[in-house]
């Protein structure tokens, strides 16, 4: 249905060209086609009905990357999301270090198999999760952002992650020699007008656009219920260090291990939101609310244990080391969910059990959608309010923000104040160091051996 | 008939020459002129509050100008008027450029001259920044390198045409 939306004032015609006439409709629905932009639904909008819009937006996309994926990773229209539990739209997706390798070479092309380190190459093929050869750091791929700490489940084992790119992000850093540091000095040098800029979603010419995946997941232990988590079964690796400059002495490793998804960033590029759609998804088990009274706590959590007196939301005492068991991490959410983020979750977590009532997918729920309240038309950035007026102020995911949760201007968590500080190598003028809200231009590695690590 | 809200949010913007759709935007994620609203009243005084308003919406349903309305507000002649409610205007004016009440006479338990700054937002979000196309003093938005480069113009940055604003720059 097409839909005249009025709006006054900087807001005025922001969102008005891009979104009225969705190929994909705002009513829940489970479907694996990526929404292309926000639907937005009511004509005269309001900050919290935009916010829904935003919120269906996150579902939609959540499904459709979460659908089960044929080999080639293209989704299964034959088979609905969660009937079983299976791979995944976004596990079939670059990841990182397939991007950004050693010494700036080449990725290998978008279907070519993920290239697996020696120690886990006599293992039982699995999904990789701890990335190999990129940096000396063992630390890279489970510390938080500002180093802030790694996560410890109830196991006493860190949380992995990993950063996933789609085909369309992935082809503009190849297109554009962006993955080592002389390309991105050559992308710079050869136009004066070059600059970083991901493809924006569009319902108008059907461009679903750049999108990025960050996952957070935890090895299944003995008190873990496989079933109430989508699972994958992983090589989780800890590349080796000799230095301590860089972190404890630790020596390489590889484990075949069960692993379950416990977080979700889903962050797309579209024509309202030129500073992107930050979404966040959680397991429905990982923490409790700061707000709900300690007797009102109904574990077992993932993260936090309903018995313990521990500080909440402190990381781990160094060193960090992946190797050794630590003490479980006792984390809450420091902001709580909206009634209506509660609610919309009700509602997409019912629809998900119509297809199968035990479906794992329903165990997951969105925290929030951050989003620019005051966007220019066409995927525009205003150089007098670059970030566009997030809403909310402030997002978290409690596995991947856990130590930075809160409402502190600059210090807490906000998806968009914090990713537009993202450079390239590249830091001579505003053109040339602006990352289009993406840290992962800074994993790029010089061709002659020479690296630049950084972790957001 | 407007209401509270409404009137203080236009008579702010007599007083600081910012539009209503930018110090109150339809879509406003930060909020700020309600809790400004609920701050000031103990402070200036409902009675205070309910004159200065009420004198804002007479003037304004006469159609007067902003200037001629700041005037009445502010002024006694060529002189800056004594009255309370004159002395509540300015320090309203005050609060939207940077963030902070000064109050401005004794009322109630707040003395006259203590400063507070209502909340970070409302640092962060003080007009005295955009006005100086520049940013808070510890608090930036704009990407990396900016500071190399012309800011902004202050148009962009507060509705408000440089070429008659001495100083500033388009």
């Amino acid at each position: 249905m097409r839909m005249e939306v009025s709006r006054h004032g900087p807001f005025g015609c922001a969102l008005l060209s891009v979104l009225l006439s969705p190929s994909v409709s705002a009513t829940p629905t489970l479907s694996p086609q990526i929404p292309f932009d926000v639907t937005v639904a009511e004509e005269h909008p309001t900050l919290a009905s935009l916010q829904r819009d935003f919120d269906d937006l996150s579902w939609q996309t959540f499904i459709a990357l979460n659908w089960p994926a044929l080999d080639n990773g293209n989704p299964n229209t034959g088979t609905p999301i969660g009937k079983q539990d299976g791979a995944t739209v976004w596990e079939s997706w670059k990841e990182s270090y397939q991007i950004f390798r050693a010494k700036g070479q080449a990725p290998l092309a978008w279907d070519a198999p993920a290239t697996l380190p020696e120690a886990c190459k006599s293992l039982k093929p699995g999904r990789l999760l701890q990335q190999m050869g990129k940096v000396p750091d063992v630390l890279d791929e489970f510390i938080q952002p500002f180093e802030s700490g790694p996560l410890v489940d109830q196991n006493g084992a860190y949380t992995r992650n990993e950063i996933v790119v789609n085909r369309s992000m992935f082809d503009s850093i190849v297109d554009n020699g962006l993955y080592s540091i002389e390309g991105q000095q050559q992308f710079f040098a050869e136009n004066p007008t070059n600059t970083v800029a991901f493809s924006c979603g569009s319902a108008k010419t059907q461009d679903v656009g750049a999108l990025m995946v960050k996952a957070s997941w935890k090895v299944l232990g003995a008190n873990d219920r496989p079933q109430d988590f989508h699972t994958v079964d992983a090589l989780v690796y800890t590349p080796g260090n000799s230095d301590p400059s860089k972190g404890p002495i630790v020596g390489e490793s590889c484990k075949s291990e069960p692993v379950g998804l416990v977080g979700l960033h889903i962050v797309h590029k579209t024509d309202s939101a030129a500073q992107w759609v930050w979404s966040t998804f959680e397991h429905v088990k990982n923490v409790p609310e700061k707000t709900t009274p300690p007797a009102q706590r109904m574990g077992p959590y993932l993260f936090y244990n309903t018995a313990s007196q521990s500080d909440i939301n402190q990381p781990p005492p160094r060193p960090w080391n992946p190797a050794v068991k630590a003490t479980p991490s006792q984390i809450v959410r420091e902001i709580p969910l909206t009634e209506a983020t509660k609610t919309l979750n009700a509602t997409y977590q019912a629809l998900l059990r119509t297809v199968n009532p035990q479906s794992v997918w329903a165990n997951y729920q969105l925290i929030s959608t951050q989003w620019p309240s005051a966007p220019q038309p066409n995927c525009q950035i205003s150089a007098a309010n670059p970030l566009g007026n997030p809403a909310p102020l402030f997002l978290a995911n409690a596995t991947l923000e856990t130590y930075i949760q809160g409402t502190v201007p600059q210090g807490s968590s906000s998806c968009m104040a914090c990713h537009g500080n993202a450079a390239t190598h590249v830091t001579e003028s505003p053109r040339t160091s602006f990352a289009d809200f993406t840290y992962l231009l800074e994993r790029a590695q010089s061709t002659t051996g020479q690296g630049v690590k950084h972790e957001q | 008939m407007s209401s509270d809200l409404e009137n203080f949010v236009g008579l702010s913007s007599v007083l600081t020459g910012i539009s209503t759709e930018r110090l109150a935007p339809e879509i406003d994620q930060v909020g700020l002129p309600p809790l400004f609203l609920e701050f000031i009243t103990p402070r200036v005084t409902p009675d205070v509050l309910s004159t200065l308003l009420t004198q804002y919406a007479n003037l304004a349903g006469d159609n007067q100008s902003p200037d001629q309305i700041a005037q009445a507000v502010l002024m006694d002649g060529t002189l800056p008027a004594d009255t309370q409610t004159a002395k509540a205007a300015r320090s309203i004016m005050k609060l939207w450029l940077l963030g902070v009440w000064y109050q401005p006479y004794d009322a109630a338990s707040f003395k006259k001259d203590e400063q507070t700054v209502v909340s970070d937002q409302a640092y962060i979000n003080g007009w005295a920044w955009k006005a100086a196309q520049a940013h808070p003093m510890g608090y930036s938005e704009m990407f990396f390198g900016y500071w190399n480069t012309t800011p902004p113009s202050l148009e962009d940055y507060t509705g408000v045409p440089a070429n008659t604003q001495q100083g500033a720059s388009s």
